[in-house]
């Protein structure tokens, strides 16, 4: 039973593990602190999981988890499993794309995003991952009236750091 | 850069090919949480055992001198010491158990350990500034037992106000003692979990 658990839930992650990936990008400073966050979320996914019973969103249920292991750890090395990670989330697209700038203009995206505070963080990542103001409350516990005021004011935010940071300012 | 565009970036990132096989995976589920109420959980079992480890160490002591006079009073006090430490770990255990839901929303899961954070602490502060008085109070009576009918070169009101005011100097000391190590122990996440959540609440106002 345990195995057969572990093998839905490690398909699972499989599947989105770039979800888990681009929180560690967000929240954490360094490679070092990606790795110890990425392990500390899978863990704490592993632990709710037999307690997942699909009340909600595969997506939701992850954020939720992912994002609350994200803002309540406290930042510090200890023992863990060596993992390969990439230094950025690069694929084939990416690759081509070196030359237009690709990597450029992501590096720019998540300076910006870490310029963000916790919260905004947090919106913002679950706005660009398309996700309405229904899902967006029901990860994060806030109204969707002040999901919206709180975005307009994020994408002002991120417009104006955006824009400096293209403008070598 | 434009917003349309930004969120272009992001899905492009997401349909990265990254490095993460399943053995690798399935060894971190080995590994165990290192999170904040998983170390005061390890924390809680490492008291309980040096706890047990004193205990032993002690009933070795009485069990060596069993001509001792006061032997029944240490007997009863470490008895009532025992049912105490025991009452405040399973209530600390208990508390650690309800401190977090890591699936519930993000804003009711911080909520939660912001408040269990802040009695936890308050129980840590209170129990070691009333343990540090009872303890030394019950010294002081187990010396005033074992002395009696010895003479001592001081009055005797002399030695019971030496007595008071090493006791209140120890009380002071160790006041502001506590409050600096759970300052540093807990304090700063304290705040951080206060400031994310006053971010949340000050959105919902405005």
């Amino acid at each position: 039973m345990k195995n057969r658990n572990e093998k839905e839930f490690l398909a699972l992650i499989s599947e989105h593990e770039g979800l888990i990936h681009k929180i560690c990008h967000v929240y954490a400073a360094d490679a070092l602190g990606k790795q110890d966050l990425f392990q500390e979320i899978v863990i704490q996914l592993w632990k709710s999981f037999e307690s997942f019973r699909n009340e909600s969103k595969i997506s939701t249920w992850m954020y939720r988890v992912a994002l609350n292991t994200a803002l309540t750890e406290k930042r510090k090395s200890s023992k863990k499993v060596s993992l390969s990670f990439p230094s950025s989330f690069k694929d084939d697209k990416a690759q081509e794309n070196v030359v237009d700038g690709y990597e450029e203009n992501l590096n720019i995206l998540y300076g910006a995003i870490s310029k963000l505070t916790e919260v905004e963080k947090a919106i913002v990542m679950l706005y660009l991952d398309d996700k309405g103001y229904g899902e967006m409350e029901e990860v994060l516990g806030i109204s969707q009236a002040t999901l919206r005021v709180k975005m307009n004011r994020v994408k002002e935010k991120l417009r104006q750091i955006t824009k400096s940071s293209q403008h070598g300012t | 850069m434009e917003l349309e565009k930004l969120k272009e970036l992001w899905d492009n990132s997401s349909n990265a090919s990254l490095s993460m096989n399943a053995e690798g995976l399935s060894q971190i589920l080995n590994n165990s949480a290192r999170g904040p109420i998983a170390s005061i959980k390890r924390n809680l079992t490492i008291e309980v055992l040096l706890v047990i480890l004193l205990y032993g160490i002690i009933i070795w002591l009485i069990s060596n001198h069993v001509d001792s006079t006061i032997l029944y009073f240490d007997i009863i006090l470490l008895v009532v010491a025992g049912i105490l430490f025991l009452v405040y770990a399973f209530y600390k255990y208990k508390l650690l158990n309800k401190m977090e839901c890591m699936a519930c929303e993000v804003k009711s899961n911080l909520n939660l350990q912001l408040n269990s954070l802040e009695k936890l602490v308050k129980l840590y502060f209170r129990v070691g500034n009333i343990g540090i008085i009872l303890v030394y109070l019950v010294a002081g009576t187990i010396s005033y037992i074992e002395a009696s009918g010895e003479t001592v070169p001081i009055p005797h009101y002399v030695e019971i106000l030496l007595f008071l005011a090493i006791g209140a100097v120890l009380v002071v000391i160790n006041y502001h003692f506590s409050r600096w190590y759970l300052f540093n122990l807990y304090g700063k996440h304290i705040q951080k979990l206060k400031n994310i959540l006053y971010e949340m609440d000050e959105s919902e106002v405005r």
